[in-house]
Order: structure tokens, then C-alpha cells, then sequence
């Protein structure tokens, strides 16, 4: 598919991100917090992406190359752009099971990712990667240009942060109850 | 292992990236400790309840938005090079950097070499003189080594012997034979200056310069 679309067909780059679609703008939206930053980093990562395409080393994971380039973009934009004042949500789209209880865990969503926040920005990208995007340690590593032991200090910090706030705002969690 | 260095080391067991010789130690004290297991599980409950809701609550794109997206894509140009990771830049200094580096070197290594070369050519040349008989003794009985038996003497122009040898008869006694006498004229080629050594037969040596 690459080679495809390096040989000039650029209608081949579509079915090539398709399957990281999700994957790219939810991980923008947990970085920034807000829907239309989320969408022009993603936006900004699918640009780059395909300008540079011939830069990919075939070697690495696609997929992990797609992030990298999403964690830069990301952080150009914070250098750019500074804090949100009012960061605009996604709005739940499942429209299945009882809307109260769908409400609710929307809510209760939300207010996890809020817990994010309190952590530095690399204690938020090393977690994000790791936890929710399940890389390894070394991908970790690769995607954010630091090194293994750097990613594990990082992860470390960050759970017990977390962990505490979650304790605090939600101890059912913590108890095992939903 | 005591309990505060669990602590520290249970975040990331959580997750499973403790290596194996330090979860094995951590696994045994947690076995023995119910403070340090209860901390362990609230970390794991923790990590479990981010990823379920985080994970259920993936974005997506909107139809139109994503066909709009991939329109504005594709009608971008692709690059021959460049930097899709924002790494090109600290890169390229790296890069230049060691160039100038190496050019550095090959400079100084170069100046090393001509100024060798320069000291060589420039440099003093030896000259070994035969001093003149003693009153003393004849020609024949003198033992000094002809000049063209010497190995190591590079010239000894005839016209700089009699300008030398003032210089020889000061430095040591008259009544030193001739035999027992090495006169020895260095000459710079940069300065003009000239040394005289005439060594006695022990080998002390006198130096006059002019």
C-alpha cells in the first residue's frame, strides 16, 4: 500500500490510515482535551504523514510511526497554543443500552480523563502510550525519543498520581463495584 | 525487601514492566505483606478502570469529515526528504557539527605536518669542522676523522671554515692538540645564527656565538 501510494497513487493513502483513524483522533482528543484541537492534530498528523511517507523507515511499525508523528504535532501545537480556556468535549455517540446509565458513564469517562490533567505532559503521553494504546516500554520509548528507563520513571509517577486521584474521586473503582 | 522500596517498585509491577529479578523479590514480600498487596491491587483496580472507560469512549470521525480530510490529504504533495518527525533539524546541526569537526581536525593535523616540514627544511644544519693541527704535532699524527668519513655530517661548506675559527681557538686552551679537538658549527637557516661547540676529549664542550 505504501509503495502504492509513493509510486503516485494517492487514493491508495486512504485504506492505509483507515485502520488508525480512531485510533489517531482519540489519542489527540486525551492529549489536548478538546475536540477541535483533537481533530487538527489529527488532521495535522495525516498531513504529515503523507507528505513525508517516503521518510518511513518499512522496518518499523506503521502504526507507531503514526504516533510519533501525532505526540510531535501535538507538541508543536502546545508550543503554538496556549492552554484552553474552555475545552470543548466529544459528545457520547453510542446511542445503545439505557441513556441514564449511558449518561452517567459518560460522565464518569470525562471525569477519568480529568484526572489526566494533574500530570506533566510527558507523565500523560508515556501513560497514554502505555496504558491505553498498550505500546511497550521500547515503543514508548521510540515514539516519544526518550529512553526506556526515562519511560518507565515517567510511568511510574504518573500511576501513583493517578491512582490517588481516582482513589479520591472515585473509590468504587478502586473497591471493585461499578 | 522492606516496604517502602515495594512501594516503589509496585506501580510498575501493575503493569508488568518490573524486570523479572525485581518482581520476583517484590512477589516474594508481597506474598508476606498484606499493606503492600492491598496497594498493589488498588493500583491494578486503578489501571483497569481507566483503560475499560477510556477504551469505550474511542472517537470517531464523522463520515463527511473524514472524506473531506482525505480530499485535502491527498491533494497535498508529497516530499522527496523531510522532516515528518520534527527530528530533521537536530539532525541536520548533529550532522553539521561533525563536519565541522572533522574539517577542524584535517586543519590541524595539515599545520602539524607543514610545520614539520618547514622546521625540517628551515632547521639548523650540522656542520662538523676539522680543527687545525696543533703546532705541536704534524698532520699525519692527528687521529681527528677526515670530514668525508663522517656518516653524519650533512655539509661543510669550505668558505664558513675560517669564519669559524676564532671562535674555536677561544673556547678552549692553545695547548690542546689538534687531535683532541671536535669543532662542531650550527647554522640557521631562518636567523643566521651560528653556534660553535668545540668539545676537548672528554667531550666537555665550550660555546661561543656570533
Amino acid at each position: 500500500m505504501i509503495e502504492l501510494v509513493l509510486r503516485g497513487n494517492a487514493e491508495a493513502f486512504e485504506p492505509l490510515v483507515t485502520p488508525y483513524r480512531k485510533t489517531i483522533l482519540s489519542l489527540a482528543y486525551r492529549l489536548s482535551r478538546d475536540r477541535e484541537d483533537a481533530k487538527e492534530i489529527s488532521q495535522d498528523t495525516l498531513l504529515r504523514a503523507f507528505r513525508y511517507l517516503r521518510t518511513y523507515d518499512k522496518k518499523r511499525s506503521f502504526k507507531n510511526w503514526l504516533l510519533q508523528i501525532l505526540v510531535n504535532a501535538w507538541r508543536s501545537r502546545q508550543k503554538r497554543k496556549p492552554e484552553a480556556e474552555s475545552p470543548e468535549q466529544f459528545l457520547p455517540r453510542s446511542s445503545e443500552g439505557d441513556p441514564e446509565e449511558r449518561h452517567s458513564r459518560e460522565e464518569t469517562r470525562t471525569q477519568l480523563l480529568d484526572c489526566l490533567d494533574g500530570l506533566s505532559p510527558r507523565e500523560k503521553e508515556v501513560l497514554l502510550l502505555r496504558d491505553i494504546e498498550d505500546r511497550s516500554i521500547k515503543e514508548t520509548a521510540i515514539i516519544l525519543g526518550s529512553s526506556p528507563l526515562s519511560v518507565r520513571v515517567h510511568l511510574s509517577s504518573a500511576r501513583k498520581k493517578l491512582k490517588e486521584r481516582i482513589k479520591e474521586k472515585f473509590p468504587y473503582l478502586i473497591e471493585g463495584r461499578r | 525487601m522492606t516496604c517502602e522500596k515495594a512501594r516503589k517498585n509496585i506501580p510498575l509491577i501493575a503493569g508488568g514492566e518490573l524486570p523479572e529479578r525485581k518482581a520476583r523479590r517484590l512477589r516474594r514480600h508481597l506474598e508476606e505483606c498484606e499493606v503492600c498487596r492491598k496497594e498493589l491491587n488498588e493500583f491494578r483496580a486503578a489501571l483497569a478502570g481507566l483503560r475499560n472507560f477510556a477504551r469505550e469512549g474511542e472517537q470517531d470521525w464523522e463520515k463527511e469529515e473524514w472524506e473531506n480530510l482525505m480530499q485535502r490529504v491527498i491533494a497535498e504533495k508529497p516530499e522527496p526528504r523531510g522532516p515528518a518527525l520534527g527530528l530533521s533539524t537536530r539532525k541536520g546541526w548533529a550532522y553539521g557539527f561533525l563536519i565541522l569537526l572533522v574539517l577542524g581536525l584535517a586543519a590541524i593535523f595539515f599545520q602539524t605536518m607543514l610545520s614539520h616540514r618547514n622546521s625540517f627544511e628551515a632547521g639548523e644544519k650540522i656542520t662538523l669542522t676539522q680543527a687545525q693541527p696543533s703546532r705541536r704535532f704534524r698532520a699525519e699524527d692527528s687521529v681527528v676523522p677526515r670530514v668525508e668519513d663522517t656518516p653524519f655530517i650533512a655539509r661543510a661548506p669550505k668558505q664558513k671554515r675560517p669564519r669559524a675559527e676564532p671562535a674555536l681557538q677561544a673556547a678552549l686552551p692553545e695547548d690542546v692538540p689538534a687531535q683532541e679537538r671536535l669543532n662542531v658549527t650550527l647554522i640557521s637557516k631562518a636567523s643566521g645564527l651560528r653556534v660553535h661547540w668545540t668539545f676537548d676529549k672528554n667531550f666537555e664542550w665550550k660555546e661561543t656565538g656570533r
